[in-house]
């Protein structure tokens, strides 16, 4: 009982602390929602594909609208007009602004004699102005190559099939272009155990924020439940503590447990925020949920304890909660998924625990799998809880 | 000079604790590093290689379910999945059953199952009905996905090319014998190959790519890495500003702060100290992490003028903003959370984690202009993205006068309180 009553001083002491509840509950929250808005893709009535600016100057042809016309069918991008009036009609300088103040992804200019060039097999290339080291760009870039492809693919078909009949040249290319509309030959995309509705989206929006910034935040709270340790040794409350009854393993048990149970409570109300605002559904699975918060929070309570005895001051408790937060957080793919990293990343990020907590939560709210997913992650963060925990108890001094 | 002597002494004091040393120096650097490591060249503009950035292996697990034996496109596609060619981009296996591969996918043993319809070749080859070849994927996964779907997408315009030119031939010469329809479809698949060939070497025959043009005459656009830094760079500015002007509260809660106003020493001398001590600090924490940041990832910050006039900005908005909120904390127990909130909820509004995502909210641009930190970010952008003086000088403007305003008040609030 009395590990318990010395884990409720803690707890109590804490609670206390309006600042426990920004740091540790409110500003995750925002964090989430803000980094949520952020990685989503565009929604509501508009179109959500990447706006890229069209600028035709083939006024004596017809290619220059049919890849415009190849364009609107890719469902990465849409092409717009540049022009607010006529005389802006061919306004490159103003289309190449409007990329460069990211207004649009790209612009597309179609030179003069473009049809005629292309139609007598004389060289000829449209620009497409655009920054490809940015993702958009190199989103604009794949789908303009892919229209343009069509469009001499269609000139080819009408080339090949009318060579014995050239007057029917204009018509086969015609038939071609409308076929190319639509593809005999194309790619499916389905997501394992995705909604039907989310299946041909893409893994962003509070579904990425709410696991990352829950694991980043979790680690931060450290900052408040490690420095208890810290300040009980300087007050020397902890040797104190030593001339009752209350044997050493009891009194480091009774810290831990605090530590583990605010921990707790930190995760079950982010994942409460996450699943009634955000629409995150951790409760699809409410065992697996659970075993993934218990194990991440064991760890997380373990690596407190053992930077509670790094630390000499509670100035050095925050410094090294802060650090851990960095260093593990981005390393577990909290801020950007593993997958975009390079390989060597990619592997020593799973040599982390909150890789591990990371793939656990994600298992549940964006793969949709059940129980038996968070078993391998469980058992690997609950062997990371026993290490740091080892190492916390080897170095640990009440003095 | 006794202002020039509190100065210093309170900037021997920050650097002494080991957190304000890590949270002023290391940790600014510490972010753009690890990011730095997990992206490398692809986020700074190198290039190694082709690709310039080494992304893992994608596993992919292909099941062809094609029912053609003879001349399949099943089996073509498997082969080409399989090549030495893109051995260094997909590990290929091949399994017979389609609940296998998606198992395999779902048991996270592969990233991606590719699964050939039956009718594969009855829609390429032999012109009749749709067909989609299935690419399922972990929704956690992006790169890997994508490439493969780019993959199979050509593949897929390969054949779809072929048929649309034998559907065309047919319908303009009426019908085809096996000789001449077999004779276009090569000469369609040798051109398409060909043309293949020239876009895998990176030149598309139809378009050429330029980079939209700089607000200035200086080149050299801003990476993604400059941004970050510069995003990092800003937020601890900021924070370093807050916890050096906490020195006064620690001060007066220690007690040395009233036994100074004892002294000869008038309270002017003493705050004017305390406000050099914030202006030199912050202007060494820019100085010393722009210089790490230069040589450990190469940034080219631009034009040294807008660099210099940049940094003028940033240190006057930063001392500023952090005496102004300072001057309203009474304790350093409240100083935590203040200074931890307040610079969060402003750096976030203000575009200093946004600046890198792709395709953020237009009103996160509109909304940055209320902040401080907003007009200093985009006098940074101006810069690394080699604007012109004229160009920067307005959030520069803007962010030295919303400082100048801000330190005046803190001023003047700290002045009434010790008076």
């Amino acid at each position: 009982m009395r590990i318990i009553d010395l884990a409720l001083k803690d707890i109590q002491q804490l609670v206390r602390d309006k600042r426990a509840l920004l740091f540790l509950v409110l500003m995750p929250m925002a964090f989430t929602a803000f980094m949520g808005i952020m990685l989503s893709p565009p929604s509501g009535p508009g179109d959500p594909r990447l706006a890229v600016g069209f600028i035709n100057q083939d006024a004596s042809g017809t290619l220059g609208a049919e890849l415009r016309s190849l364009l609107e069918s890719s469902e990465a991008v849409r092409p717009i007009e540049v022009a607010q009036s006529t005389a802006e009609q061919n306004d490159v300088t103003r289309g190449s602004e409007l990329v460069r103040d990211e207004k649009i992804a790209a612009l597309v200019v179609v030179p003069d004699r473009f049809s005629a060039a292309l139609l007598a097999g004389e060289p000829i290339k449209a620009t497409v102005i655009v920054d490809a080291h940015r993702q958009a760009g190199q989103t604009v870039n794949l789908a303009v190559g892919t229209a343009a492809s069509r469009l001499l693919g269609a000139i080819e078909a009408a080339r090949l099939s009318t060579a014995t009949h050239p007057e029917k040249f204009e018509a086969a290319l015609s038939v071609a272009l409308a076929a190319w509309q639509q593809p005999p030959i194309g790619v499916t995309v389905e997501m394992m155990n995705a909604p039907q509705e989310e299946k041909n989206q893409v893994l962003l929006g509070f579904k990425q924020s709410s696991p990352g910034m829950l694991v980043q935040f979790t680690i931060f709270g450290l900052t408040a439940t490690a420095t208890i340790l810290v300040i009980e040794r300087k007050a020397r409350t902890l040797q104190r503590m030593l001339t009752t009854s209350m044997s050493r393993a009891a009194i480091i048990a009774g810290h831990l447990l605090a530590m583990f149970v605010v921990i707790l409570l930190q995760e079950t109300l982010l994942i409460l925020f996450a699943q009634i605002f955000l629409d995150v559904n951790y409760l699809r699975e409410p065992l697996a949920t659970l075993l993934v918060m218990i194990s991440f929070g064991a760890w997380i309570a373990a690596l407190g304890l053992f930077i509670s005895t790094l630390a000499k001051t509670d100035e050095q408790a925050v410094m090294w909660s802060l650090l851990a937060m960095f260093v593990l957080t981005a390393l577990a793919g909290a801020w950007f998924p593993l997958d975009i990293t390079g390989p060597a990343f990619n592997t020593i990020g799973h040599l982390t625990p909150g890789a591990w907590a990371m793939d656990g939560f994600q298992n549940i709210v964006v793969r949709g799998l059940g129980l038996t997913s968070v078993l391998l992650p469980s058992v690997i963060l609950f062997g990371f809880a026993v290490l740091f925990f080892g190492l916390a108890v080897w170095r640990f001094k009440f003095e | 000079m006794k202002v020039l002597d509190i100065a210093f002494k309170d900037i021997q004091r920050a650097f002494r604790s080991a957190f304000g040393v890590v949270m002023m120096f290391i940790v600014p650097i510490l972010i753009p590093g690890i990011i730095y490591a997990a992206f490398g060249g692809a986020l700074s503009g190198e290039t190694s290689g082709s690709s310039g950035f080494d992304f893992s292996v994608t596993r992919v697990v292909v099941v062809n379910l094609d029912r053609a034996t003879d001349q399949a496109a099943g089996a073509i596609l498997t082969e080409f999945l399989q090549s030495k060619d893109l051995a260094s981009l997909l590990a290929t296996t091949v399994v017979k059953d389609e609940t296998v591969a998606r198992e395999r996918v779902n048991a996270r043993q592969a990233d991606v199952a590719v699964i050939i319809p039956a009718d594969f070749t009855q829609a390429a080859f032999l012109g009749s009905g749709e067909s989609n070849i299935v690419l399922y994927h972990d929704p956690t996964l992006t790169v890997g996905p994508l490439i493969v779907k780019q993959l199979l997408a050509q593949f897929a315009d390969g054949f779809s090319g072929a048929r649309i030119t034998l559907n065309v031939a047919a319908q303009q010469l009426g019908t085809l014998d096996a000789a001449t329809a077999q004779n276009i479809a090569t000469q369609y698949t040798q051109w398409a190959q060909a043309q293949g060939q020239r876009q895998s070497s990176g030149q598309h025959p139809l378009f050429t790519v330029q980079a939209p043009p700089v607000k200035g005459a200086t080149p050299g656009a801003a990476n993604l890495m400059a941004s970050m830094t510069v995003g990092m760079l800003v937020f601890f500015a900021f924070y370093t500003a807050a916890i050096m002007a906490q020195s006064i509260l620690k001060e007066e809660e220690e007690g040395t702060l009233p036994r100074l106003f004892t002294t000869p020493t008038t309270r002017t001398t003493i705050l004017g100290g305390k406000f050099i001590a914030i202006f030199l600090m912050v202007i060494v924490q820019v100085v010393v992490v722009m210089i790490i940041s230069s040589l450990l990832f190469k940034i080219v910050w631009g034009d040294p003028l807008l660099v210099a006039l940049s940094i003028v900005g940033l240190v006057i908005c930063a001392a500023g903003f952090g005496l102004f909120l300072l001057s309203f904390v009474k304790t350093t127990r409240q100083a935590g959370p203040i200074i931890g909130g307040v610079l969060t909820a402003t750096s976030m509004l203000g575009g200093l984690y946004s600046m890198t995502i792709p395709n953020a909210p237009a009103f996160m641009d509109t909304l940055s202009l209320f902040m401080p930190q907003g007009w200093v970010i985009r006098s940074w952008k101006l810069t690394l993205n080699g604007a012109v003086l004229v160009d920067v000088l307005l959030p520069v403007a803007v962010a030295v006068v919303v400082g100048a305003v801000l330190f005046s008040i803190g001023t003047l609030n700290f002045r009434k309180r010790y008076a």
